[in-house]
């Protein structure tokens, strides 16, 4: 696959996770195919995870009223933990994957809940559908991905 | 060893080329992606739409009708309001403002905004007040020339100062991000209960008074803090907007001019309200 391939399906996902945003009633429900493809991608390409990175908190600092900065950040730290993860571990293995994607959303919602002082019970389990919706993508992004 | 570190440099420049120039970047890409925004919020719709098609006829002859109706209240209404009060009525004049469509909604759930199609080339300004045929929608919080974000009332972020319709309680009705509001600071014996209407109470240049924010849904009292909040629905379907109504601010209004007057209605001696 050519890089500009790689980089066309990255975009697509990338703009699926804004239309999704438009369809659903609350973003609650949508998943965040933006830190799923920065996982996948990032696992399936450690070389250009800083590309994917840039790219990636770039589109989420548009998506961001508050603190663009901090996402670009976010996006960056979990980029660099994937790519730690890809040479530690067996890639491939079927898990890894998700765990990656579950520890890297999970991380970059609760730290935005944290920052924002709205961790109540009630938004603590709209964050945990909010993991597992994006969970549930990752077997669809890992075919987009190849 | 040189890939590596030239990978690095090439890393740090962009974060820190991002980092510093965040604001730029950020207006300069909703300006670029507004239009392709606006095409795609437009055909996704039409999608949603589909569905409702075949009720749609039958909706459209029950409006034309109830149009019709209402038309003809508003005549006769209009000739007793002349008769005894036209001076002041026919004086008052709509509020400055400018009609926006709703181009994109925020991508993540901890920030409720929505972005707009129109920004400061149309006399929208920071902290300019939104609103919807039903109620109070948000405050502008980010605005660039073309575009303009708008933070929602459910949004953690999201102070306005409000008060009680019927007992004129005042109080403080801020976001939780989870698609309520709550009211607070009230006493704890406040005179409010569920079904209340919650208004803005006009503290501040952004909201004026009046307007409709939400409908009380439960009441908590808190005796070991001495206050009661309340928790609020507001009166706008926000996971559902489609064009929103941005009211001018002092700032913004030499920018924002009432309506024309069409020239096909009929003359009257002075404008009317909306």
């Amino acid at each position: 696959m050519s890089q500009a391939d790689v980089l066309r399906r990255f975009a697509a996902v990338l703009g699926a996770h804004w239309v999704l945003a438009q369809l659903m009633p609350s973003p609650w429900w949508v998943p965040n195919l933006t830190i799923g493809a920065l996982v996948l991608w990032t696992g399936r390409w450690p070389s250009r995870w800083w590309l994917f990175a840039v790219c990636a908190g770039w589109w989420m600092m548009v998506a961001t009223v508050r603190e663009p900065g901090a996402a670009l950040i976010g996006c960056v730290l979990i980029a660099s933990a994937t790519r730690v993860a890809v040479r530690q571990f067996d890639w491939d293995d079927p898990y890894l994957p998700e765990i990656c994607v579950v520890l890297g959303t999970a991380a970059l919602t609760l730290s935005t809940l944290w920052t924002e002082h709205v961790a109540s019970p009630t938004v603590l389990a709209l964050a945990l559908l909010h993991v597992c919706l994006t969970t549930l993508t990752v077997p669809l992004l890992r075919r987009v991905a190849g | 060893m040189r890939q590596p570190v030239r990978t690095s440099v090439i890393l740090a420049a962009s974060l820190v080329a991002l980092l510093v120039f965040s604001q730029p970047v950020r207006s300069a890409t909703l300006t670029i992606l507004r239009l392709p925004l606006s095409i795609l919020n437009g055909a996704l719709r039409v999608v949603r739409l589909l569905p409702q098609l075949p009720t749609v006829l039958d909706s459209h002859e029950q409006l034309r009708a109830e149009l019709l109706q209402n038309q003809m209240e508003i005549a006769q209404l209009r000739e007793q309001v002349r008769a005894e009060r036209e001076a002041q009525l026919l004086g008052a004049v709509s509020p400055p403002g400018v009609m926006a469509a709703v181009i994109g909604r925020s991508m993540l759930p901890t920030q409720q905004t929505v972005l707009l199609g129109k920004g400061r080339d149309h006399g929208i300004v920071r902290d300019t007040a939104v609103i919807d045929a039903a109620g109070v929608v948000g405050r502008v919080t980010g605005v660039s020339a073309t575009t303009a974000v708008v933070t929602l009332l459910t949004d953690a972020d999201s102070r306005v100062a409000a008060m009680v319709e019927r007992s004129r309680e005042t109080g403080l009705l801020v976001g939780r991000a989870r698609g309520v509001c709550e009211l607070i600071y009230l006493e704890l014996d406040a005179d409010v209960q569920e079904g209340d209407r919650i208004i803005t109470a006009g503290l501040g240049e952004a909201f004026p008074k009046g307007l409709l924010l939400g409908t009380v849904t439960s009441v908590v009292r808190h005796e070991a803090l001495g206050a009661s909040s309340v928790w609020v629905k507001p009166a706008v379907r926000l996971g559902r907007l489609e064009e929103v109504w941005c009211l001018a601010t002092k700032r913004a209004e030499p920018a924002m001019k009432p309506p024309a007057r069409p020239a096909s209605a009929p003359a009257p001696s002075r404008q009317k309200p909306r």
